[in-house]
């Protein structure tokens, strides 16, 4: 207390004299508030800290539930961006992409459907081959080079196999061989074979004669 | 939650703890009682201004800063609370000094204590507003002098001095107390 009065002596006698009124006043009667009173400020107290939870978890709720329907918008948003990238290849515009793969990809994309349709091509024309081929093949001994089998129910083994049959250029270099070796039987065969595929494809004189 | 100071159980209020706010409550019921029926006389208009002043104590909480003296802040609310009233309050709703005077019982019917105390009282009531100020936030508050003027907005020097004047006219009227008791004997 004398440290609110450090300069003068008389500040000594001051808080002094206030020691003295503070012992004439203390009245018992009048020192505390009324009961009534405490409970009062007290329930005060427990209805705003209360008021307040229940505000904080309302804001807390909305909150959450905020956060929730964005993460679900952005979940439903990508979900729909990497079903339509599956189904159109490469974005057109997609910023993260190189711009030399950009150039690339749709000639490459164009060569790739144009390959797959020739390839298609050829599997249905081979097809047609086997199938006129096949009769022949049955009654002569199939060759090593030429088997092909005759499992009609099974279309897409067909195919298969008639991607191995040869190119006319090898087909007429085997024939040539046959000659060769003077296999002029199976060299017949083979002629025949070949004609029924590539009825228009010129032979060599020496097959032709 | 053992002998915490005013400011962490202030602090620890703010952040949802009852149990924090009944011992800070606890610590200065009285003391702020004291002061606010000493400044306005009458124990009803006090009651009031008392639980008025502690709600704005509850409903600012979320203002309040660790590093404010919490006594202090308490004080000035109370305080300004207390001057708010006498501002919106008109003339006859006020509480004269002399009311009270009257309705303090006859020397015969008090002890020698009981009349000094009573006396005193009345020459509190009886100090000029601002002299009255300093001296009861002195009194009950226990606030150093810079406090109190950071309370009352003024300065050191102003509260200081008002307190010097106070004590000066609570001291003569305790010895005219005294005088008049030693005639009647």
């Amino acid at each position: 207390m004398n440290a609110d009065f450090p300069d003068k002596t008389t500040d000594r006698t001051l808080e002094s004299d206030l020691e003295e009124i503070r012992s004439v006043l203390a009245d018992p009667d009048s020192a505390d508030p009324p009961n009534l009173l405490d409970t009062a400020v007290l329930n005060t107290a427990r209805r705003e800290l209360a008021a307040n939870s229940q505000a904080w978890s309302r804001r807390f709720s909305l909150r959450w539930l905020g956060a929730f329907a964005t993460a679900s918008v952005m979940i439903l948003a990508l979900g729909l961006i990497v079903q339509q990238e599956q189904e159109s290849g490469p974005l057109p515009n997609g910023g993260t992409h190189d711009a030399t793969l950009e150039n690339d990809a749709a000639p490459r994309a164009v060569e790739e459907v144009a390959q797959k349709r020739s390839l298609m091509k050829k599997a249905d024309r081979d097809e047609a081959n086997i199938s006129r081929v096949a009769p022949m093949a049955a009654s002569a001994p199939p060759s090593a080079d030429f088997a092909v089998r005759e499992s009609a129910d099974e279309p897409a083994q067909i195919k298969e196999e008639a991607d191995a049959v040869a190119s006319p250029e090898e087909w007429v270099g085997q024939m040539l061989q046959l000659k060769l070796s003077d296999q002029h039987a199976r060299l017949a065969e083979e002629l025949a074979a070949f004609r029924a595929t590539y009825p228009d494809y010129p032979l060599p004189p020496e097959l032709s004669r | 939650m053992g002998e915490r100071s005013d400011e962490y159980l202030m602090t620890a209020f703010a952040g949802g703890s009852m149990e924090a706010f009944e011992r800070l409550y606890a610590r200065h019921r009285g003391a702020l009682y004291r002061y606010v029926l000493r400044k306005v006389g009458d124990p009803s208009t006090a009651n009031d201004l008392y639980q008025g002043a502690w709600e704005k104590v509850i409903r600012a909480r979320g203002k309040y800063r660790r590093d404010a003296p919490f006594r202090a802040w308490l004080y000035r609310i109370t305080y300004n609370h207390v001057m708010d009233f006498y501002r919106r309050a008109r003339p006859e709703a006020q509480v004269q000094p002399d009311e009270l005077e009257s309705t303090v019982p006859g020397p015969d019917q008090q002890t020698e204590k009981e009349a000094r105390a009573m006396s005193l009282k009345n020459a509190i009531l009886k100090l000029p507003p601002e002299q009255k100020d300093v001296l009861l936030l002195k009194l009950e508050s226990g606030l150093s002098i810079e406090e109190i003027a950071a309370v009352s907005g003024i300065k050191r020097e102003t509260a200081k001095s008002r307190l010097r004047y106070a004590v000066g006219k609570l001291k003569k009227s305790l010895k005219e107390a005294e005088t008049s008791t030693d005639n009647e004997r």
